[in-house]
């Protein structure tokens, strides 16, 4: 395997790993509980 | 000599309605003065002279509300409560021209126990515009003494100066808001283990965010059970619709209005878009218009993007060194933002069409003709507008619920507005119809249009079937009213509605843009490596699809998804389309690209092409109905899931929604294949 392929592969491996981070991040994110206490009751939502 | 005495007075009342005018008249100030809401944004004073009396006038920012949103607003409400034993009274200004928003603000300041007058200004504004006000009549409902003036020509201002001087001001004997019985107990608990007795001002303490009155001790007061559902937001909004209900009583009696030409046409065109029959077919014929320009003005867009990327596509693939970089972006990431992109002209147009109809005052309409319909099933009043919202995205649906005082109809609405088609259905539906449904006319009306409608349609009843089901579980005994004005018709802003437009196209193809990118990358490393062939490999690279790890998985979940007549494509278009419906359309783009057996050309005759190892076709009509039902019901969306648990903070609710929803588009799609095939 030549040198260029190897570094591609790199690049790869590296890209996946971002994609995968970034799906993960995005899913934690959306279901973060961030409103937390702050004018939430448990059977009258948000406001 | 006379002794010089002093007093101080406020003047007070909604942005825009000649404070600062008036207040430059009354003490002979230039004040800077101007025809849009906030000029006043601080406290500004100045004093006047009047029969040896010296009276401090402070000019206040105006407020729609003794509830502040914004910094100006907090001034306003601080000022008027905190100083209360500062000032004589209020000079209270209406607006002639706006009666009904002067008296919403008006009433709250009587309820909290203000000596106040008013001055009805801008007569000679509301005159021109054919609006009477009857100040006798409006003395004698209020029971405080009332002037008319023309601040700007220096009418009537006399008047008001002999008022302030005679001490004039007068405070509300009566409440004209009854304070809710579900907080009465709360509010009565508080006065009497405070010194404060009026109730009004207690209630304002828990409708408000901020801190308006002075009641020491409150957090010892308030338990947490206490304040449980006592959400200030939705406390100001029960009271602002009961307010209006009692002002629209007011507002009959003390205006006359001669109609103008603008409201007689909105009077003759209403008798036949709100008729109760010709109303709802008016209603259809707008909708398959609409529809039927998704199909017809969009088609040379949309052939100009894909033709755009597949052009990438191919140049990405001469162009870049050969390896699985070139691959991953010709096969993987253009193919898949592509396959997604090619949709924003029909997504912009619809939308386009949705926005004239709201600006031109028909979506107004609308929304009555529904609130009309939907009683039967359980979903009145305020339910609509997120119903009617959900057919442009679910999310901002959603969380428009929060308008709902009543928790369990607020919860009925939460669990049945994904029913509505949202703009990301359309790409899925768009493709399936264009691959099922033949491009013929009936009458000039395209059947792709008729199809499309009719998504829409089984969307909507869905909606009101389950909330009729819900109706019997999640029983509630006090109903919501939708309180709104049917604005005049006007000519929408045809501009201003194409920037609007391409703001929201932007925010489809940078957020479907994204979670296509990230879901391309995945998906591409899935079917380019596979599991090892020979002894001395990790893994295999450059797999066929059929061999590759993506391939492996949509063969494991095949059996699953066989029934409904989809093939594994299909199955990973439907895992992947959990991120966002129309991510579907995007996976199928880029697993299309990665099949070297498939067909060259575009997406769609890729598709069209596509046969089973047994020869039968992968999209045949059965599949097509099928795939549509299954989305029409589907909860294929994650941020709507979340959006749902953040409103209802409920995970049951949550669970049992998406989980009913998976269940019923399963077997939907299910049941139709079956028949169908």
């Amino acid at each position: 395997m030549d040198n260029s392929l190897i570094l591609q592969y790199v690049i790869i491996g590296l890209i996946v790993l971002t994609a995968v981070y970034a799906i993960v991040r995005k899913l934690t994110k959306t279901f973060s509980k961030k409103d937390k206490g702050k004018n939430c009751g448990p059977d009258c939502g948000c406001s | 000599m006379q002794e010089k005495k002093q007093k101080q007075i406020l003047l007070i009342g909604n942005p825009n309605v000649g404070k600062s005018t008036m207040f430059n008249v009354l003490c002979n100030r230039k004040q800077k003065t101007g025809n849009y809401a906030g000029v006043t944004v601080a406290s500004l004073s100045g004093k006047y002279i009047y029969k040896h009396e010296e009276v401090e006038v402070i000019d206040l920012p105006g407020s729609y509300s003794i509830y502040p949103t914004s910094e100006d607003e907090a001034i306003f409400s601080r000022y008027l409560i905190q100083e209360q034993e500062n000032y004589s009274g209020v000079v209270y200004i209406a607006d002639a021209i706006n009666m009904r928003r002067s008296l919403l603000l008006f009433q709250q300041i009587q309820d909290l126990g203000i000596p106040a007058i008013m001055v009805v200004n801008q007569i000679d504004e509301a005159e021109k515009r054919g609006i009477k006000v009857n100040i006798s009549k409006l003395q004698e409902i209020l029971n405080i003494p009332v002037f008319e003036t023309n601040a700007k020509n220096n009418i009537g201002i006399e008047t008001v100066r002999e008022a302030v001087f005679n001490n004039d001001f007068k405070i509300s004997e009566n409440n004209s808001f009854e304070i809710p019985l579900e907080q009465k107990a709360l509010v009565y608990k508080i006065s009497s283990n405070t010194s404060e007795k009026n109730l009004y001002k207690i209630w304002t303490l828990l409708a408000a965010d901020t801190y308006l009155g002075k009641i020491e001790n409150i957090h010892e007061i308030i338990t947490q059970e206490d304040s449980k559902c006592s959400v200030p937001k939705r406390l100001q909004i029960q009271e602002t619709v009961r307010r209006y209900q009692n002002i629209d009583k007011i507002t009959s009696e003390i205006t006359e209005k001669k109609p103008q030409l603008k409201e007689l046409l909105t009077e003759k065109l209403d008798k036949v878009l709100v008729h109760k029959v010709w109303g709802y077919v008016v209603f259809l014929l707008i909708l398959l218009l609409i529809f039927q320009s998704v199909f017809f003005l969009a088609e040379y867009p949309m052939t100009w993007i894909e033709d755009f990327f597949t052009w990438l596509s191919e140049f990405s693939s001469e162009h870049l060194p050969k390896g699985p970089i070139n691959s991953l972006v010709s096969s993987g990431i253009i193919p898949g933002i592509g396959g997604i992109m090619v949709f924003a002209p029909q997504i912009g147009i619809l939308l386009y069409f949705l926005y004239l109809l709201e600006d031109s005052g028909y979506m107004a309409r609308v929304v009555f003709l529904m609130d009309r319909m939907l009683r039967p099933f359980g979903l009145n009043g305020k339910s609509i507008v997120p119903l009617v919202s959900g057919t442009a995205c679910a999310i901002p649906a959603i969380m428009s619920t929060r308008n709902i005082e009543n928790v369990k109809e607020r919860l009925i609405t939460i669990l049945v507005t994904p029913f509505m088609t949202c703009s990301a259905r359309l790409p899925i539906y768009s493709i399936i119809i264009g691959l099922i449904i033949p491009d013929d006319n009936f009458y000039g009306i395209k059947y792709r249009a008729i199809a499309l409608m009719i998504m829409y349609l089984i969307g909507f009843l869905m909606a009101l079937f389950s909330s009729f089901i819900l109706k019997s579980f999640i029983k509630t005994k006090i109903k919501s009213f939708l309180v709104m004005d049917l604005p005049t018709y006007k000519m929408p802003l045809f501009g201003y509605d194409f920037k609007l437009v391409l703001g929201k196209v932007w925010e489809f193809i940078s957020g479907a843009g994204k979670v296509i990118f990230t879901v391309s990358i995945i998906l591409w490393a899935l079917s380019y490596f596979g599991p090892p062939q020979h002894k001395d490999e990790i893994l295999a690279t450059e797999s066929s699809l059929d061999h590759s790890y993506l391939g492996r998985i949509g063969r494991t979940m095949e059996p699953a998804i066989a029934p409904l007549g989809y093939d594994w494509k299909m199955g990973i278009g439907i895992l992947t389309s959990f991120a966002a419906r129309e991510v579907f359309v995007g996976t199928l783009s880029t697993l299309y690209s990665l099949d070297d057996e498939a067909p060259e050309g575009k997406l769609i005759e890729k598709m069209r092409l596509d046969v089973k190892p047994n020869g039968e076709k992968v999209f045949s009509f059965a599949t097509g109905v099928s795939i549509l039902l299954f989305y029409a019901f589907a909860m294929q969306c994650i941020s709507t899931i979340a959006v749902v648990y953040r409103e209802t903070r409920s995970l049951k609710w949550t669970m049992l929604q998406t989980v009913s929803m998976t269940f019923l588009a399963y077997f939907s799609a299910l049941i139709i294949y079956q028949i169908l095939k």
